[in-house]
């Protein structure tokens, strides 16, 4: 028991390890075309997400801005139902009027990029719950 | 020297190239192209009308001077026409599909030149902007151009004038914001560059307000910024800034209940007020200069002082309800960052040093101060542990901004909310990615002091 146990320890380290080395490449590779694409290649900034609320992103350095944009764009991309009613959209009626400045592999990095963060941000979860639980095992 | 030929009934362009110049045969084509670059207020050589002056050129190539084309294209300008109307311009951004006659067509569509021909029309719009001489063989501006389309005639000294400020102009209207060009197919070019001024200015202004903000908000500095734009008389600050300035008085005064409501009661509260605040008058003094085309196309027909009443309404319409949202903490934040501007780097600096540098050299550090056995633990643990706070300092901020927007906060709000999860997803992802890489390590050595008869014992001890 105690070995099948341990081997799925091991199992969850290497998987671990592996989505925080995919999600540090994602963020480069999105960061790459998004913080040119919101803040010098479209007037996304002009929207009321950006004036009225998150005002300051483009003043961040680009690692860290490059978070609030992907943000932004997975809001539009898979939250859309979620935040369409909410105040910082309300000059946005159609979330084709963000995703329309992206092409079909950029759209793609940035779920990409979705899915390794929620994956890292699982394998955290998992590693404070075993911390707290079961402090032995690790 | 060339010689003006006036049209009589029945003329034709051969025909007088033949009587005039003997040309007969193929070589008329060689003396036609000359014939148009001389007369380009014909737009079609085929069609003339008795009346009009053609320039007949001596021989082919001749150089005729510019005095002299233009005399003749003019000749048949009204007298009344060469008065000065009015110092005022009025700009026109051709849209690329309507050819020079449409344009001087629309040009003397009002007023009572109306019924002028249509070769003088084009020559005064021509005249007045040279830069159509490029487009004569098509006869099709391309979009965007400026052209300066007041329907009166200008002498060479304004005509340059105008010519001086056309670029910036047709720069701005392209450089600014790519809505204009949605809002230009909507409303027309002159009113989307009206906006994109007044959009700059406020942006100059440090204010956070949107295109439809502005456009609602500017109100009376619509005509502001475009009597500013074509005259450049009026300043566009100082309308929105007196504004401003009126609109919290009120509301300081009346309360925002008052100055928002519909009751006469209380609009003519707000007019007393208006008539006996010294700003008032000198707001109603800068509209008061508003070039008055300009203000026909926002239906506010008069800015007579007198009128109180009316101005109170639009005051209150166009004014007040907008500029509420001036109140927001956006505009104090910009203000800040606008303060800040110069020092931005440096704090960017900070930021990044917080995320890279420090922990890099703390770990560094930390695998130095390592027993030489633990060292390259060490560095799996630090290298992880670096990779981890930075991806979970940026998953922090890109949970923090969906939480937040649920939330709807402002700008402060917002700012401090995407802080304290970036810092706690740093932390986090960091002890977690410590601990991910030093036992990976482990798995690692095991590996590599073990052999293994199959994938099971990889992780069996």
């Amino acid at each position: 028991m105690n070995e099948m146990i341990e081997s799925v320890v091991n199992i969850f380290t290497l998987s671990g390890c592996f989505w925080i080395i995919y999600l540090f490449y994602m963020i480069f590779k999105v960061k790459k075309f998004i913080v040119k694409r919101y803040e010098l290649e479209t007037n996304i900034l002009d929207t009321i997400a950006f004036k009225e609320h998150a005002a300051f992103t483009r003043h961040l350095p680009a690692f860290f801005s490059s978070a609030l944009y992907t943000s932004h764009l997975t809001m539009c991309l898979w939250g859309w139902r979620l935040y369409k009613n909410r105040k910082v959209f309300r000059d946005i009626d159609d979330p084709a009027i963000i995703t329309r400045h992206f092409s079909k592999k950029e759209i793609n990095l940035v779920k990409w990029y979705g899915i390794s963060g929620l994956m890292f941000a699982i394998h955290i979860i998992i590693f404070y719950t075993l911390k707290l639980f079961w402090p032995e095992l690790l | 020297m060339a010689e003006s030929v006036q049209i009589k009934p029945g003329d034709n362009i051969n025909r007088i190239l033949k009587s005039k110049r003997g040309i007969v045969g193929n070589s008329v084509f060689k003396w036609l192209s000359d014939v148009r670059k001389l007369n380009p207020h014909i737009s079609n050589l085929d069609r003339i009308y008795p009346g009009e002056h053609i320039l007949i050129p001596d021989k082919l190539n001749e150089h005729v001077p510019d005095n002299k084309i233009w005399e003749n294209a003019l000749a048949k300008i009204p007298i009344a026409l060469q008065q000065p109307q009015s110092y005022a311009h009025s700009i026109y951004f051709c849209n690329g599909c309507q050819s020079i006659d449409v344009i001087a067509e629309y040009m003397f569509s009002k007023g009572r030149f109306h019924n002028m021909s249509l070769s003088s029309k084009r020559a005064v719009l021509i005249f007045k902007n040279p830069c159509l001489m490029n487009y004569l063989p098509n006869n099709n501006p391309p979009f965007k151009t400026a052209l300066e389309i007041s329907p009166t005639i200008r002498n060479y000294s304004e005509v340059r004038q105008w010519l001086s400020a056309k670029p910036n102009i047709e720069h701005w209207f392209r450089h600014i914001d790519i809505n204009l060009n949605n809002m230009c197919d909507d409303v027309g070019a002159e009113p989307a560059f009206t906006m994109a001024q007044i959009v700059e200015s406020l942006k100059n202004e440090g204010a956070a307000v949107d295109f439809d903000d502005a456009i609602k908000g500017a109100g009376y500095g619509v005509a502001g910024a475009s009597g500013h734009a074509s005259a450049g008389i009026l300043g566009v600050n100082t309308i929105n800034g007196l504004m401003r300035e009126l609109y919290l008085e009120i509301i300081e005064k009346f309360g925002s209940k008052i100055v928002h409501s519909k009751k006469a009661s209380d609009l003519a509260k707000i007019q007393q007020f208006l008539k006996a605040s010294p700003k008032y008058t000198q707001l109603m003094g800068h509209l008061n200069n508003v070039p008055k085309h300009l203000l026909a196309k926002l239906n506010l027909t008069s800015v007579n002082p007198n009128a109180h009443f009316g101005t109170a309404r639009h005051f209150r319409k166009h004014i007040s309800m907008p500029l509420k949202k001036w109140g927001n903490s956006s505009k104090y934040l910009n203000s800040t960052v606008k303060q800040l501007n110069g020092r931005l780097n440096l704090l960017k600096g900070v930021g990044r040093a917080a995320t890279w540098y420090i922990p890099a050299i703390l770990g560094v550090a930390s695998v130095a101060a390592a027993p030489t056995e633990l060292r390259a633990k060490r560095a799996f643990e630090e290298g992880f542990g670096v990779l981890g706070g930075a991806g979970g300092a940026h998953l922090g901020m890109y949970a923090g901004l969906g939480i937040v927007f649920i939330l709807g906060l402002g700008p402060f709000g917002m700012f401090v909310a995407v802080f304290i999860c970036a810092s706690a997803g740093g932390l986090i992802g960091m002890d977690a990615g410590n601990w991910f890489g030093g036992q990976t390590y482990d798995i690692g050595t095991s590996v590599q002091t073990k052999f293994y008869h199959s994938i099971d014992d990889l992780f069996i001890n």
